[in-house]
């Protein structure tokens, strides 16, 4: 009932305070497929404990499934309704409820595909955006703050408005607070995060000042305004709310995203990034497979061996591209007996009959491939952390390459915008606090407190490795830049019969709309100069709404009365002068058309006269003034006919 | 336009070309290339796939008769000198034209007369509540292949590139100074070189700024016409070979990007991925803009609008002096210094119309 990739027995103590309810199972059906979960899964973690670990098919190879490549899911019978769409991240399973894909389309069937493993989609060159995007918002909200990101930081901000008596708005789109504190642990004299989140949290509620908006995702910012979805429950079925929230002051403390080391089959179903690993574990209880292998360039990554070890899984072995990298997490991973592989990288990564993966490792600085292949059930990897500046990009704040981080950062500032925690450079846990607070005063008051940030002594704590990138291979499964978009590494060039039949590329730079973690892969990849970073994000990191709107009424005056238009000034001379004339044929001429002499003229050069009004009765022209006369016979053009007409009287307005 | 002889001691002068666009890039190499002058390129660093969303054509909405003549004169040969630069970036293509109020209809009857007067193939359009014509064969010019192109082709043309625009030093006398070497004429050859080098106030005696916001999709169903404007409001558009859409729009109310979407109109809609919010100089006359500004020395190009780069090789011979005697007249009347409106050469212009062409 719990489904294959839930954990069960003893855990540790973060995995023991999931979001779900295990007493109370629930049904409920995707694309006609029955699906078990608990109440407080959403229908993501559903799946995913219920052994789903892909998403579909990325030309040929399948993708795994995760919140990036999660199609958005609709009630059934409202796949029609774009503005009914839901992520299906945040969407809860609902018991007896019926969700559809709607913008994703079932997949042809395969000869080897593992039933009941897949969503079986097919993608484009994308991943559809969800309708939400484009839905007016049904709900507004106006508070004196908001605070996007329910960890430390935003937690912190949040108290200190309401402590200044200010109305406060928290959006957090997980379904707890905290954000990703607990995953990097507990530092020496630091408090322990659980116990400062728990006491934040509850400071929260006495203030009685911040209204929490748990599970809701902002996706869009502009100058005050957030644009926002969650989906809320009505009558035991889902429904999405789109929200609009306003407010003088905005603090983004959106925090870091986990990064995607590159490598051919880094997307492949059973490769996880450590981030999602941990929040699907920590909240949900997921975890696919008996067995699996950690890769990590980041000192947390290590966390995970020890977290999965403690929940019954055999870690196989764990690397990580730094040379001899320290942090306390190693030393208990050693003390746990693993085999600890240092300054290798995944050079490729194959997907092996009975849901398993081939991890081929190589030497990070030389590429020389490891003997032999590591067999897992899953690959957790984690590249390092990139600052989360989407929403501050969209509300067209700058960023620029930090070359020694190998990350975007934020660069000056925006009007009633600030950054707070881990998102503004932030790496402790007490610094992140305290920058919470700092944030708010300096947006309130402009006060700016220097925050200190002393974390480990570098030699205890090694600071995180660079993002690696292992060249793409012919025939291997695409090596993806990032987890939020289908960009991949081009592969070189086949040969024979497979390069004429081979499908051309069409991943352009430019051809979609970027993540700042896609910025990051193109850098990484070497496909963009860094120094334009800045620049490229402002342009092409923006929310990819449909293009649709009504005409907008012309603002140009819609008469011009008797007066001729300024483009017909002086267009016969300084003695041009308007005739009523007499066609021969009463018809009616379209302004514009050219008057001559005679017949053998065409050229507009050669015109001595144009339709200026071509109402039958009311025919009137513009005439060059020489040698002009009553009853003078002329000729109008219209295409390929031609009137005679006469000069009948100047017109005088 | 082929470059004809010129005096000695002309063409030993050095001339700074001042600009960030396709176009500066283009008229400082046949400067160089086709008139034998020294010429210092100045702007900054190209930036890979920039978004330009403005389109380059060999066609516009003109109303006057010397400007198709001009253009029709110009055209062939500035096909042939594109194409030897960067093969392949000229594509035939049909462009359409659409006009919904009454005073831009009434333009659009004077501009299809133009063009069928001067050989453009045209035909009407339907489109529910606007009057439209497509110009069949326009040809629409890939400016990201010209900028892949162009610095091969400028030094092989010996233009000095510098990205360090401080690096030239402003006189008084509209001369300036590179390193060493004397400037004798600065040209500002685009919008962002006039908004850089020229005060508010002499800007505004020939130009108005207006806030545009273009646009990019992903690749997209073809539509029937590969490049649009609408007269109305002039938002432009155009589809390249690999379907993406590209358009621009006056923003100063903020509807610009709805200006677009309204212009593309199709079921499914294409979807932004990119963005971008830059100002863009408006003659008030709706005619371009050539030649020294009435109390600077800096001679500035503005508002050729899609025909920057057809223009090109006229206006470098304009610029050297070796114009045909109708593009000399056709320059002069299009002079910067000149009171605007410029009633002889005013065209259709929907900023001139609403702001009533004045500063």
């Amino acid at each position: 009932m719990s489904g294959p990739a839930r954990l069960s027995g003893d855990l540790p103590p973060e995995f023991s305070r999931p979001a779900i309810d295990t007493a109370q199972p629930i049904r409920f059906r995707l694309n006609g497929r029955v699906v078990d979960g608990f109440a407080g899964d959403t229908v993501l973690s559903a799946l995913m404990a219920s052994g789903v670990a892909s998403t579909g098919l990325f030309e040929k190879p399948p993708v795994a499934l995760d919140d990036h490549s999660a199609p958005a899911i609709a009630v059934a019978g409202n796949e029609h309704r774009a503005d009914l769409a839901m992520p299906m991240a945040l969407c809860p399973a609902l018991d007896g409820v019926s969700y559809v894909t709607p913008d994703a389309r079932p997949s042809r069937p395969r000869l080897f595909s593992r039933a009941g493993s897949s969503l079986d989609l097919e993608f484009g060159t994308a991943i559809a955006p969800g309708g939400w995007i484009d839905a007016p918002p049904i709900r507004q909200i106006t508070a004196d703050v908001i605070v996007v990101g329910g960890g430390v930081a935003g937690l912190s901000a949040a108290i200190e408005a309401a402590e200044r008596g200010l109305r406060v708005c928290l959006v957090e789109k997980d379904v707890v607070l905290g954000g990703m504190s607990e995953f990097f642990g507990k530092a020496e004299g630091e408090p322990a995060p659980d116990a400062l989140i728990a006491e934040l949290a509850s400071r929260i509620g006495e203030t009685g000042l911040v209204k929490l908006l748990l599970g809701t995702l902002a996706f869009d910012l502009s100058e005050n305004r957030i644009e926002a979805i969650r989906v809320i429950t009505s009558g035991a079925l889902p429904q999405p709310e789109r929200l609009a929230l306003t407010a003088d002051t905005i603090v983004l403390a959106t925090g870091t995203a986990g990064r995607l080391p590159v490598f051919p089959g880094n997307r492949l179903p059973g490769v996880v990034e450590a981030g999602f690993a941990w929040r699907m574990a920590a909240r949900y209880n997921v975890w696919s497979g008996s067995s699996a292998h950690i890769h990590t360039a980041a000192n947390a990554g290590y966390r995970l061996a020890l977290l999965g070890a403690a929940s019954g899984k055999t870690i196989m072995r764990t690397s990580d591209p730094r040379i001899d990298p320290q942090t306390r997490f190693i030393e208990f991973c050693k003390a746990y007996g693993y085999r600890l592989g240092w300054g290798v990288t995944p050079a490729r990564v194959e997907a092996r009959r009975g849901d398993s993966l081939a991890i081929a490792l190589a030497d990070a600085v030389s590429g020389t491939l490891a003997e032999e292949a590591i067999d897992a059930d899953r690959l957790i990897v984690s590249g390092g952390w990139q600052p989360a500046l989407d929403l501050w990009v969209r509300a067209s704040g700058r960023v620029t390459w930090h070359p020694a981080a190998q990350r975007l950062v934020a660069d000056g500032a925006l009007a009633g915008v600030v950054l707070a925690g881990s998102v503004a450079g932030y790496h402790t846990l007490v610094g992140c606090t305290e920058h919470g607070r700092a944030a708010l005063a300096m947006a309130l008051d402009g006060t700016i407190h220097t925050v200190p940030d002393t974390g480990i002594d570098p030699i205890f704590d090694t600071p995180d490795g660079p993002l690696t990138l292992s060249p793409p291979v012919a025939d291997a499964a695409p090596a993806f830049i990032s987890l939020a978009g289908l960009r991949t590494l081009t592969p070189p060039p086949r040969q024979g019969l497979a390069h004429f039949f081979a499908r051309r590329s069409t991943s352009g730079p430019g051809w979609t709309a970027l993540t700042i973690s896609d910025v990051v892969g193109e850098i990484i990849a070497g496909r963009l100069d860094p120094a334009f970073a800045g620049a490229f994000c402002a342009e092409r990191c923006v929310v990819p709404r449909a293009l649709v709107a009504p005409p907008v009424p012309p603002h140009i005056p819609s008469h011009l009365d008797d007066a001729l238009p300024p483009w017909l000034d002086g267009r016969f001379g300084a003695g041009q002068a308007q005739w009523s004339l007499r066609p021969a044929e009463p018809r009616r001429f379209e302004p514009g058309c050219l008057i001559f002499a005679n017949t053998d003229h065409r050229s507009p050069l050669d015109a001595v006269g144009v339709i200026v009004h071509g109402a039958p009765g009311s025919t009137r022209a513009l005439m060059q003034r020489p040698g002009i006369r009553v009853g003078e016979t002329v000729y109008i053009r219209d295409g390929l006919t031609t009137t005679s007409a006469r000069l009948s009287a100047r017109y005088e307005g | 336009m082929r470059a004809g002889p010129s005096d000695m001691s002309e063409q030993s002068e050095t001339i700074a070309v001042v600009g960030a666009s396709p176009f500066a890039w283009l008229l400082a190499g046949l400067l160089a290339s086709d008139h034998s002058r020294a010429v210092v390129l100045v702007g900054p660093a190209p930036q890979p796939f920039a978004l330009r969303p403005l389109p380059s054509l060999s066609v516009a909405p003109l109303t006057r008769p010397q400007s198709w003549a001009l253009l029709h004169d110009a055209t062939r040969e500035a096909i042939r000198r594109l194409s030897r630069i960067a093969p392949r970036m000229g594509e035939r293509v049909d462009l359409a034209l659409f006009a919904g109020s009454p005073t831009s209809r009434i333009a659009l009857g004077h501009i299809r007369r133009m063009a069928e007067g001067f050989g453009h193939p045209v035909e009407p359009i339907d489109r529910a509540e606007q009057s439209g014509i497509g110009l069949r064969d326009t040809w629409l010019f890939d400016t990201a292949l010209f900028m892949a192109a162009a610095p091969r082709w400028l030094a092989s043309a010996n233009v000095t590139v510098t990205h360090t625009p401080e690096a030239l030093v402003m006189n008084r006398d509209g001369t300036a100074t590179f390193a060493d070497t004397l400037i004798t004429r600065v040209i500002l050859a685009d919008d962002w070189a006039i908004l850089g080098h020229l005060s508010a106030d002499e800007i505004a005696a020939f130009a108005r700024v207006e806030p545009w916001v273009g646009i990019e999709t992903p690749p997209h169903r073809p539509l029937p016409f590969r490049a649009g404007l609408d007269l109305d409001s002039g938002t432009v558009f155009s589809q390249s070979a690999q379907g993406t859409f590209s358009g621009a729009a006056p923003d100063d109310d903020g509807k610009g990007i709805a200006r677009i979407a309204a212009c593309l109109a199709q079921d499914p809609a294409p979807r932004l991925a990119a963005r971008t919010h830059f100002k863009r100089l408006v003659s008030h006359d709706g005619a371009p803009v050539i030649g020294p500004t009435r109390r600077g020395q800096m001679f500035v190009i503005a508002g050729l609008g899609p025909l920057d780069l057809v223009l090109a090789p006229t206006l470098a011979a304009i610029v050297c002096r070796t114009a045909s005697p109708s593009g000399a007249e056709w320059a002069t009347a299009h002079g910067a210094a000149l009171r605007q409106p410029r009633r002889p050469v005013a065209e259709f212009s929907p900023a001139a119309l609403l702001y009533g062409g004045t500063a």
